[in-house]
This record gives structure tokens, sequence and C-alpha cells, in this order.
């Protein structure tokens, strides 16, 4: 995964629980250099390293965490760098999901080894969506969570959303049940 | 042609039509936002301005001429072009129809183009153009920040630098001092209890030797200081005369262990005379310190290569390990099995060091009982 990842990781981490818990997870992971660039990739083991010893050392579970990190992954790139992409694709939350692909496909020319996964959002109703998540990474549909409720803050859109399993005829495919609260 | 709007709309929004008097009667719905088109016919000339690659009028005559051909138009008071080409639809009016996309310049905010990704046609790439265009400004954003991130803390680290060498070397200098004084004391002290005692005698010899050590110590770091703190001063150096003064200037310690040093012609080169001679020097040092049973012998010599001068001094000393070798001119590495022979650990990476500031490296060959051969090429 591009370093960009591992700085959110690391900034969540830094935000919520401070700079010590930041160190002791480094020093679990044998980690000795911990300044990530955005556009240089890293070993996706490193990452789930990171998340798992994060879980550990906060007492979360796994998905708990990378709900947060979701969660902060909108935050962290609203103000840092990405703010005008995040504009561009759209100004509320179908739109903006709906584009998502269009902003994986023009940030591979500048992130060439990107391996991003693919959204689909279909409305089901005036105040509900479905997401469709692809990618050949698994294990991250919390983090899929998390970042829709993200979003919702960052769209000013209150919202519930729910993995309801995975897609009838695609292995590799999960759903998502998003209710927006009005 | 109604039902043509439509779909031009939908597929190029960023299209216009061009009558016969050079007025742009219909304009797609994402052009006319550029624009800020309230519907009204409009000369082509306020609005646009040919760029490349025709030298001709803006006129519908001359575009009709060029059907087909690739064009590009500067929209006026904006950075961004519309490229694109002109048709004309089979027993039409002769309106001319361009059919052009939008070429976005990364200057341009879109905001500023009254525009929004809804107003790309969804078959067109420039959506994705424009996210790249984006995540390209966040990359350069980075870069810029890391690097002024990198060039403070190169100044950071250059002022620790300086300040840790002025400490090192303020503090050899005022080591001096007592250690000297400690020295003749001990000398004056030997002098008034007149003949010692065998186990006496043994203690004085060890706070003396571990003085003398200290005194070496002190003057490496000293020496260490200098070189990293002050600038070289470069001049034509006679190699035969330094080696020359360097065998002078160590005779005694040479003549001691019945020593020889042999050298060929030297060439002359562009150096810092007394680096260069601290340099040679601590090479003589520690093949002195470093010998074998038999008498010391040291050859040095001078091979020419293409844009530098490789000098080999080479001895018949005890040599060393390969394990050794990469770590030999680290600062206080010192061979762990010849504890006991007399040194700071310093001499070599000061040796490391001096090269280094004439733009040029340093290896060594060596093996256990063959001896040690360092070559050091400098820049001719």
């Amino acid at each position: 995964m591009y370093g960009l990842v591992n700085k959110v990781i690391k900034d969540a981490i830094f935000q919520r629980y401070g700079e010590t818990a930041w160190q002791a997870i480094c020093k679990r992971i044998k980690l000795e250099d911990d300044i990530f660039v955005n556009l240089e990739p890293y070993p996706d083991e490193l990452t789930h390293r990171m998340v798992a010893e994060a879980a550990s050392y906060t007492g979360q579970s796994i998905p708990d965490m990378l709900m947060e990190f979701g969660r902060h992954w909108i935050e962290y790139n609203a103000v840092h760098g990405y703010g005008d992409m995040l504009k561009l694709a759209g100004k509320d939350l179908y739109t903006f999901l709906s584009n998502l692909d269009h902003m994986h496909a023009g940030m591979s020319h500048v992130f060439p080894e990107l391996r991003p996964p693919s959204f689909r959002c279909e409305r089901l109703g005036e105040n509900q969506l479905k997401l469709y998540y692809r990618s050949e990474r698994q294990g991250l549909q919390a983090f899929v969570v998390g970042m829709v409720q993200g979003l919702g803050e960052y769209f000013d859109t209150p919202l519930e959303v729910k993995h309801t399993g995975p897609c009838e005829k695609e292995s590799i495919c999960e759903e998502f049940i998003i209710d927006i609260k009005v | 042609m109604v039902a043509s709007i439509k779909f031009l709309n939908r597929f190029f929004p960023f299209f216009f039509a061009l009558d016969e008097h050079n007025t742009l009667v219909n304009i797609g719905n994402s052009l006319a936002k550029v624009l800020n088109w309230n519907g009204t016919p409009l000369p082509i000339s306020d609005v646009l301005q040919l760029r490349f690659p025709y030298e001709v009028d803006l006129s519908h005559e001359a575009f009709y001429d060029l059907i087909g051909a690739v064009i590009i138009f500067d929209i006026k008071d904006k950075k961004s072009q519309i490229k694109g080409e002109f048709i004309t639809f089979r027993g039409d009016d002769r309106t001319l129809i361009f059919m052009g996309s939008l070429l976005l310049n990364p200057d341009e905010n879109m905001d500023e183009l009254q525009l929004s990704l809804a107003d790309f046609p969804s078959n067109d790439n420039s959506s994705n153009l424009l996210f790249s265009l984006k995540a390209q400004r966040a990359a350069l954003e980075e870069v810029t920040g890391l690097t002024r991130q990198l060039k403070e803390q190169q100044a950071e680290m250059r002022k620790v630098n300086q300040e840790l060498m002025q400490y090192t070397h303020a503090v050899s200098h005022d080591l001096k001092t007592p250690l000297r004084n400690i020295m003749s004391f001990m000398q004056l002290l030997l002098r008034s209890l007149g003949p010692l005692s065998g186990p006496q005698q043994e203690y004085v010899d060890f706070i003396m030797q571990a003085a003398q050590r200290m005194e070496q110590l002190i003057k490496d770091l000293s020496t260490d200081a200098s070189i990293r703190e002050l600038p070289a001063k470069f001049q034509d150096v006679n190699m035969q005369h330094l080696i020359e003064d360097v065998e002078r200037g160590l005779r005694s310690e040479i003549t001691a262990v019945n020593g020889r040093v042999i050298f060929s012609e030297l060439p002359v080169i562009k150096g810092d005379y007394s680096r260069l001679y601290q340099l040679f020097s601590n090479f003589i040092q520690n093949s002195l310190k470093y010998r074998s049973g038999q008498d010391p012998v040291i050859r040095e010599e001078a091979r020419q290569e293409e844009t530098s001068w490789v000098f080999s001094v080479a001895d018949n000393g005890i040599g060393m390990d390969q394990v050794f070798l990469p770590k030999i001119f680290k600062p206080f590495i010192r061979l762990h099995n010849h504890a006991d022979i007399e040194g700071s650990g310093l001499g070599l990476s000061i040796c490391h060091r001096i090269v280094e500031q004439h733009g040029g490296s340093i290896r060594l060959d060596s093996e256990p009982g063959k001896g040690t051969v360092f070559y050091i090429q400098l820049p001719r």
C-alpha cells in the first residue's frame, strides 16, 4: 500500500491515543523509520501489523480499529492535500461514492502501483443507498464502514451504514446498506 | 438538428455551432457555463481566439476549409482551451459544429470555470484527468513539504554538528592542561620519592602509560575536530617532498623498530598539505604499530589513472582478517585481538575523512600474516 495509508494510521493513533501509544506500537512492530512518504509503496504486511498492534495496544477488536481508521481516512485527506480531490468527486454522498472509481483511475497516473478497490452505488430509495465494494484485498469491510461514516460527517449527512455480507454472485464483492437519517 | 444538439450536449458538452456570419448560435451546456453565455448569438471573436496550428482568420469561411482538422481555441480571459474539429451536417444550412473537449489548465480552478465533474461527459477521460491533476498537485505539495523539511533538518544538523565540533575542540583543549599537570607532577613525585619497589614501579608505569594514551586520544580528537570544522586549503603538493617530510617527522619511531620507508617517484597533486601529511603519517604509524616479527618495510607508490592518482601504502605487518575490513574506517574501531597495541581508534577514521574531503576514495587489501595495502585514490 502507498505511504499515505500508513501516514493516516499513524496520524489517527497520534490524534486519538497520543505519541506514547504510537511509539509503543512502533517498538512492538520493530518499526525504526516512521516517516511515510505518500507516493512510496510499502508492503501490505506492514500496514496489517500496524493495525493489529494498534488494536492490541488500545484493547479494541481489529474491525473496530479498522472502522476508526476508515473514519480518520476521510478526516485526514480532507485537510491534508487531498481536499481538492474530495471536493471534485462530488458535493453529496451519492455522487461522491459514484465517482470513486473515476477518482482512483485519475490517481493511478500519479500512483502507478495503485491497486484500488472498486465502488458502485445504487439508490434503493430516497434515503437509502446500496454500496457494492470490490477489492482484491480481504478483510477491509470494517474500513469501508468507517470510511462511509467519515463521509457522512464530511457531507454533514447523518447516516447509518451496515455491512450486509457478500454479493450474491461474486466472491470478491461485498454489499453495504446506507440509511440516511433525515 | 434539434436531435443532434441533444446528442452533442450529451457527448460533447463543450461543442459550439458557428453560422456564416461568424456568430456562435448554439453552445454546449458545459462551454456555456465557462463562457457565461445567456443564449444570445455571440460573435466568435468575443470569446475565442485561435491558437494553433493554422494561421487563418477567425471566420466561418476559413474554418469551412479546415473541416476535419484538429484546432485549438484559447478561451478568452481564461487559461484553458478547447480542442476539437469542425463538422457540418449534409444538407444543412452550412452551420459548422465544433466538436471539442476542454483542455483544462492545471493552474485553473474548476470553480473559476463554473464547472463540476458532472459537466464532463461520462465517456470523456477528462474526468480521470481532472483527478489526476488534483493528485499531481497534492503529490507536488507533499514533495515540496518534504524538501522544505529536509532543508530545515539539514540546516539544523549542520548547526548541531558545528556546535559539537566546537565542543570537542574546546573539551580536548581543556583536557590537555590538567593531563600535562598530572604527568609533570607524577615525574616530580617520582624524583622526590627516590628508588621504588617492584610493584610501586609497575603502578607508576601503568599511570604514565594511561596518561600517554589519553594524551594521544585528546590529540586525535582535536585533529578530527579541526579537520571537520575547518575548510581544506588546496594547493599544489609535491607528494615526493611530502613523504620525505613525513619520514623525517617519524624518523625516531621508524628507527626504533628498525623500519624502512621505500618510495619511488611521486607526483604533484592538488591538495591540503597538512591534511595529506596527516594522512600518510597515520598510514606509516599504523604500519609500524601493527608490525609483524620482521623489520617493518613500508612501500609507497603512485599509479596514474584516467582522472586520478592511486597511491598505495603497502606493509609487511600482521595484516587483518577480512571481517574487520568493512568497519575499519569507523571512529573508535580497533582490532579486538590487538587491544594491547596503543592507539585511539581514530587514526583511520581521520584518514577516511581527509580522503573524502579531497574528493577521493580509500580501500584496502589485507590478510593475516601477509600485510596490508591501502589504496588512496585522489583526483588529478
